[in-house]
């Protein structure tokens, strides 16, 4: 399957802490507006997936200044039925995925129960993402070789960190709900 | 963009540090005992928890104080994440070892970075403001963490990796649960939250917690050659902070517009006179009472009135408790934990 898909900021009104609500209220469109999305099978039980979207100014590595952050993207999947997407799952209702990000050798394994929940595992065996900038675009491949949260509730969720524009955690273009896999 | 932050749980009983700024050298011991014990780190070879500035100046980071997440009457604004080139400054490296081999008969070399900086902390030492011999003035404002009552920096993470100790309200950043999003170092207003950008997590003073725990003052304190820095419980009628915090108001908190009820707190400078025709004394201060009122508020009129007064007591040979504390005849007095006191000397 391959689509393009229409992102929208990730709302900061619920996101936890006094700090992010006010200093970056909601307002505007998201950086990053769209993106497009393939996905294959790749075996029985694998799937590769493609993601890209519009990039100006990639950034790549973040240890050369203390204000710098990487250009990063993340799959999700609900490991439940009527998981909310929106705020990354909630309590008892987790949410699974991958993280990509530029200045990593390999993605990680992420897991969540809401905003601010976020766990960081390396990723199983096989996991891998790569990826690419040219001529504006950013492009993030990953291959995983059986996941079954995906295979099982055929969901999928996505988040793009623009770097150069200082997104990070809540501060990101998302899908506004889960998007249905029919490879 | 603004909003007012939100408040606080508080810890039943709270560390606190008082310093003196009629008394501080500009030695920066307190800088290098603090880096040395906690700070070697490569990825923060630019920060100082301590730092100590000239005041007026810019500060360390530059102009820190317009740059945090509150605005002059403590509401959430949007803040900024220092670079290290025009913020902090870049660490410099040094031609220690040529200098130490070159040979005075071929040419010494001088001692000089191998960058060329622009800036970089105590960048402005002593340039302060005013005219020489007149009116110029300078003084220095030592810096840490402030260990708020409503910390900014915990108020703005939004995995709760930073917290405040129950038993002394120390605040600290659980490095585990960091993921480097930089809020905090955004929000504080002290910009006394610094990131290390190789291990990709926030660091800050940790108020010296396993030297305090064992009854330590912590080192920046501990090294002070002019003896300035005093450290307690807030709630302690015995001790230092309480006496000069509350029951003589004299130390105050640096900025306290932002709303985070800092827990350090500084005796304001007393202004020696301006200078006037044939070299006298004026009867006029040489730092404005306004530019001090910009860092401490307007409780810092009233702290220096007490000042002079308990200070004209003491010249005409009276008796006062606050001179005594201040001067620190007796060190001892200078620390008081709830643990004893280990380092102290008769
Ligand atoms: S001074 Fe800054 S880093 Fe320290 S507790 Fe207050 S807000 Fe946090
Ligand atoms: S060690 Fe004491 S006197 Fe020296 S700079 Fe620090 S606070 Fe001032």
């Amino acid at each position: 399957m391959k689509q393009t898909i229409n992102l929208v900021r990730a709302p900061t009104m619920i996101q936890p802490g006094g700090y992010v609500p006010k200093a970056y209220p909601d307002a505007g469109p998201p950086l990053t507006p769209n993106a497009v999305l393939m996905v294959d099978r790749n075996g029985a039980r694998g799937w590769v997936v493609h993601l890209a979207w519009p990039c100006a100014e990639p950034v790549d590595e973040i240890k050369s200044d203390t204000n710098r952050f990487a250009d990063a993207a993340a799959l999700l999947a609900p490991v439940l039925e009527d998981t909310p997407m929106i705020s990354m799952g909630g309590p008892d209702v987790p949410v699974e995925g991958v993280l990509w990000r530029a200045d990593w050798a390999a993605p990680v394994k992420i897991v969540a129960e809401g905003f601010g929940t976020v766990a960081r595992h390396p990723a199983p065996a096989g996991w891998t993402a790569h990826g690419t900038w040219k001529d504006g675009v950013r492009t993030a491949r990953f291959e995983i070789p059986d996941w079954p949260a995906l295979a099982t509730r055929k969901l999928l969720g996505i988040a793009i960190w623009r770097g150069a524009e200082r997104e990070r955690a809540g501060l990101k273009s998302v899908c506004a709900d889960w998007i249905p896999v029919t490879a | 963009m603004t909003a007012k932050a939100s408040p606080t749980a508080q810890p039943p009983r709270q560390l606190a540090m008082v310093l003196d700024l009629n008394k501080c050298l500009g030695c920066q011991t307190c800088t290098i005992a603090c880096r040395k014990l906690w700070n070697t780190d490569s990825g923060t070879a630019y920060a100082y928890w301590n730092n100590v500035e000239t005041r007026p100046g810019k500060g360390f980071p530059k102009d820190w104080r317009v740059t945090g997440g509150r605005t002059a009457d403590g509401s959430v604004k949007r803040g900024e994440i220092p670079d290290l080139k025009s913020g902090y400054g870049e660490p410099w490296t040094f031609n220690h070892q040529r200098v130490v081999n070159s040979d005075s008969n071929k040419g010494k070399e001088w001692l000089r970075p191998a960058e060329s900086p622009d800036w970089g902390p105590n960048w402005d030492e002593d340039e302060g403001a005013g005219e020489y011999p007149t009116t110029n003035h300078h003084f220095y404002l030592p810096r840490l963490c402030n260990h708020c009552t409503h910390p900014a920096c915990m108020d703005a993470c939004p995995r709760g990796a930073i917290y405040k100790r129950s038993e002394d309200g120390i605040v600290l950043v659980n490095q585990d649960r960091c993921h480097g999003y930089r809020f905090c170092v955004e929000a504080c207003p002290y910009k006394k939250v610094f990131f290390d950008p190789e291990r990709s997590v926030s660091t800050k003073c940790i108020f010296c917690m396993p030297r305090v725990e064992k009854g330590v003052a912590p080192a920046c304190a501990r090294q002070c050659p002019g003896r300035l820095r005093f450290v307690g419980y807030r709630d302690d009628p015995e001790g230092p902070i309480w006496k000069l915090v509350h029951k003589w108001k004299v130390a105050i908190p640096l900025h306290p517009e932002f709303g985070l009820e800092p827990n350090v707190f500084y005796v304001p400078p007393v202004s020696p006179p301006k200078i006037g025709p044939g070299g006298r004394a004026l009867a006029e201060d040489r730092i404005p009472l306004d530019y001090l009122k910009s860092l401490f508020g307007d409780a810092v009129g009233p702290a220096l009135t007490v000042l002079c007064a308990e200070r004209e007591k003491r010249k005409r040979g009276e008796a006062s408790e606050l001179m005594e504390l201040l001067i620190a005849y007796d060190w001892n007095k200078n620390f008081k934990f709830d643990h004893g006191a280990r380092e102290v000397f008769k």
